[in-house]
């Protein structure tokens, strides 16, 4: 069980941050502040969960990140999905879609 | 304006790699602080908010520079030092069973298996908080008896050989002994710090921690 509750949270975080990315390129607190508002404050990453998230999808590849520097002079690191990143969003969405069609069937099923 | 590189890693010694970490995480505090600027809180108000929400960050920090370590150095860092610093503790549990019991009994085996078990145990578990994955949890505790193996081997490949040139009609004792040797020295205790590793892999699955749903964890 708490391996496939590590599994479930890692994948959890990587298609989030995936489908954000794909919209345009953010910066960590972006990322962490769409979540929050898309998922009407149901979603919460704090620094400790968000960053290493990131850094994992960096070392895989997934992700690439840059400095820029906006116009009123504040540095910040924005992240962008690389071709191998892009190529993972729609086999996670798939396997997130089965996992939560299956807890959904046994939620009405002990409803029943 | 506040400084908010201090406010992510006071007092460290910082290499490029998490120069550029620090950078982040306060580039990350600067932002959460001006919205609360913006939202109305007053300097002091805004700034304690955001010392709250970066407190303690050294072991994110620490988790952030190992995310982007490769080969070597994990290694070193998850397998060795874990392994070695445990293999002190083998020399010392294994040189405490020989003072009580001076030859080898089923008790003092008994007793070096259990040790190697709690070994391995804690062997893994150190590795787990450096980073390491299960293989090198599993490597670690394996290196716990490195220093023993070595030995061994010396003693069986090398010393023994010798010695027996010089008296050859010794051979079939001393080939069984040093096989017994072996078996009791060097195999028993290197599978009892696997199962010990094993029962910390199941114990203790890797570190991942992900979004918060109203509170609690995901």
């Amino acid at each position: 069980m708490n391996r496939l509750d590590s599994k479930v949270k890692q994948g959890s975080s990587e298609v989030i941050i995936l489908t954000l990315l794909s919209k345009r390129d953010m910066h960590g607190y972006e990322i962490g502040k769409q979540i929050e508002e898309l998922s009407n404050g149901v979603l919460r990453f704090e620094m400790a969960s968000l960053y290493p998230a990131l850094y994992r999808m960096l070392q895989k590849g997934w992700l690439e990140a840059h400095w820029e520097t906006s116009p009123a002079g504040r540095k910040r690191r924005y992240y962008r999905l690389t071709k191998n990143g892009r190529r993972q969003i729609r086999p996670l969405r798939r396997s997130w879609q089965q996992f939560l069609g299956a807890l959904n069937r046994i939620a009405r099923l002990q409803n029943a | 304006m506040h400084d908010f590189r201090k406010l992510v890693a006071p007092n460290r010694k910082q290499d490029p790699r998490e120069r550029e970490i620090v950078g982040e995480l306060a580039c990350h505090l600067e932002e959460m602080y001006m919205e609360f600027r913006r939202g109305g809180a007053s300097e002091e108000t805004a700034f304690a908010l955001v010392s709250t929400a970066g407190k303690d960050l050294g072991p994110t920090i620490r988790r952030l520079r190992w995310e982007g370590e490769v080969g070597l150095r994990t290694w070193l860092r998850a397998v060795v030092l874990p392994g070695l610093v445990l293999a002190l503790f083998y020399g010392v549990c294994n040189s405490a069973l020989g003072v009580y019991w001076e030859y080898p009994t089923l008790w003092r085996e008994a007793g070096l298996v259990l040790a190697s078990v709690a070994l391995g145990f804690c062997a893994s578990s150190f590795s787990r908080e450096l980073g390491g994955r299960k293989t090198h949890r599993l490597w670690a505790s394996a290196i716990v008896i490195s220093f023993q193996t070595i030995a061994e081997c010396v003693m069986i490949f090398l010393v023994t050989p010798v010695e027996l040139s010089r008296s050859a009609h010794y051979f079939s004792g001393v080939f069984s002994a040093c096989l017994w040797i072996l078996l009791w020295d060097v195999v028993v205790p290197l599978v009892a710090l696997i199962i010990g590793s094993l029962i910390s892999v199941s114990a203790f699955p890797p570190v991942v921690r992900a979004a918060t749903v109203k509170g609690t964890a995901a």
